[in-house]
């Protein structure tokens, strides 16, 4: 955690790349959780997560202070990963990298790291699908990234109420999902 | 407490990381099958729940990772200070002018707009007005027509001139057909003397045929 991430911040106003650099190197690692929890794929993950640090760079001057930081950024990346899937769906899209990538994984080992984000993007496809856009976004920042209900609301730009409403729908059919599977 | 009041209280309490329920929530439980039951499920789906929380995907690469966005922000400053510096120059007047014209190209398309739509308008109000002007004279003179007909049919002496006005004309028309006979066989009031008798025959039975034709009429002509 960064303690003078005021004054870091102040830097990154000024056009400071240093300063810029720590703070990608501070929240580099939930940027990309949400990312990938959100898009349920490795690489699209990646390049949400770049071009939100670059709309944060592009933005810094209208970050207000006194909110939280992790809030402002969270919001962008969930935007730009909103973005990103509705044009995936509109366009049936297919990322090259990605291919490039899968194609590339059948000529060498894969880590173990790489079997454990495979598991994880296979296990929250599963849980979400089926769920509206919005109840899967609410129920991915509250219960898989574990952000607090006035902060989803923020990032959001929801009522608590509708909040509450769709995390109550979404938690209701993940739950029917899982007990068929449990029991 | 009632059983949906308790099973919220599951619901908010239990997904993250199965905090304590109180007091009055496990009194209730413990006299309620259904919600301990519900409180069990709630439970289980939670740690799955939490499990897949757990499961923190892991960025491959990260230094890498950091040095793709601080190089795209550095082509973004070069861009940006580009912007800028053409910002202070005559950027923003051509921008005025533009977004002048374009204001002025607005103005004049609907005032335009407005007079082509006023003459149109004028213009095939009076088409139908034309029409329905030549409709009803053409009514008019049918209507004058008939009534004149009706007139003459009516009057016998009309009706009678009209009759030898037409036998005239047949009368004018046959004659015109014998005066052309005879002068083909060359017969003249005078002189058909030369002709011989076979050959003024076969050159006056058509000539016959068409008097006996205009006899027929019953009337004479009368120069």
């Amino acid at each position: 955690m960064l303690t003078d991430l005021q004054e870091i911040i102040e830097s990154v106003k000024k056009g400071d790349q240093a300063a810029f650099r720590r703070i990608v190197e501070e929240y580099r690692q939930q940027a990309f959780s949400l990312a990938f929890r959100i898009m349920c794929d490795e690489e699209e993950a990646r390049d949400v997560v770049q071009e939100s640090f670059i709309k944060v760079w592009q933005k810094i001057e209208t970050y207000d202070m006194t909110q939280k930081f992790s809030t402002w950024l969270y919001k962008i990346v969930a935007n730009s990963a909103i973005d990103r899937l509705r044009q995936i769906k509109r366009h049936n899209l297919v990322n090259l990298e990605k291919v490039i990538s899968q194609l590339d994984h059948i000529n060498r080992e894969i880590t173990q790291m790489e079997v454990d984000n495979k598991e994880t993007t296979e296990l929250i496809r599963w849980l979400a699908e089926g769920l509206p856009e919005k109840q899967q976004i609410v129920f991915v920042l509250r219960d898989l990234q574990g952000i607090e209900s006035s902060e989803v609301r923020q990032i959001l730009n929801l009522s608590e109420n509708s909040v509450k409403s769709n995390l109550y729908h979404a938690r209701k059919a993940i739950r029917e999902k899982l007990l068929k599977v449990i029991k | 407490m009632e059983c949906i009041n308790v099973r919220k209280e599951i619901e908010r309490l239990v997904y993250l990381d199965n905090q304590n329920l109180g007091d009055e929530i496990y009194r209730h439980i413990e006299s309620c099958r259904a919600c301990a039951q519900y409180l069990e499920e709630t439970r289980l789906v939670a740690g799955k729940i939490a499990g897949i929380r757990h499961r923190e995907p892991i960025l491959k690469n990260p230094e890498g990772f950091t040095e793709d966005i601080m190089k795209a922000i550095q082509i973004d400053s070069k861009e940006n200070h580009f912007q800028i510096t053409e910002k202070s120059g005559k950027f923003p007047v051509i921008t005025f002018l533009q977004r002048l014209l374009a204001a002025a190209s607005v103005c004049l398309f609907l005032v335009f707009g407005y007079e082509e739509y006023v003459v149109v308008d004028k213009i095939s109000r009076l088409e139908k007005q034309n029409a329905a002007i030549s409709q009803s004279s053409q009514y008019r003179s049918a209507l004058k027509l008939k009534k004149t007909i009706s007139i003459l049919s009516a009057d016998p002496e009309m009706l009678n001139q009209y009759t030898e006005l037409k036998t005239k004309k047949i009368n004018l028309r046959t004659l015109l057909k014998a005066a052309m006979y005879a002068d083909v066989a060359g017969i003249t009031p005078d002189a058909p003397g030369w002709l011989k008798r076979s050959d003024y025959n076969a050159s006056i039975s058509p000539f016959m045929s068409i008097l006996k034709q205009f006899d027929s009429t019953h009337y004479t002509i009368q120069r």
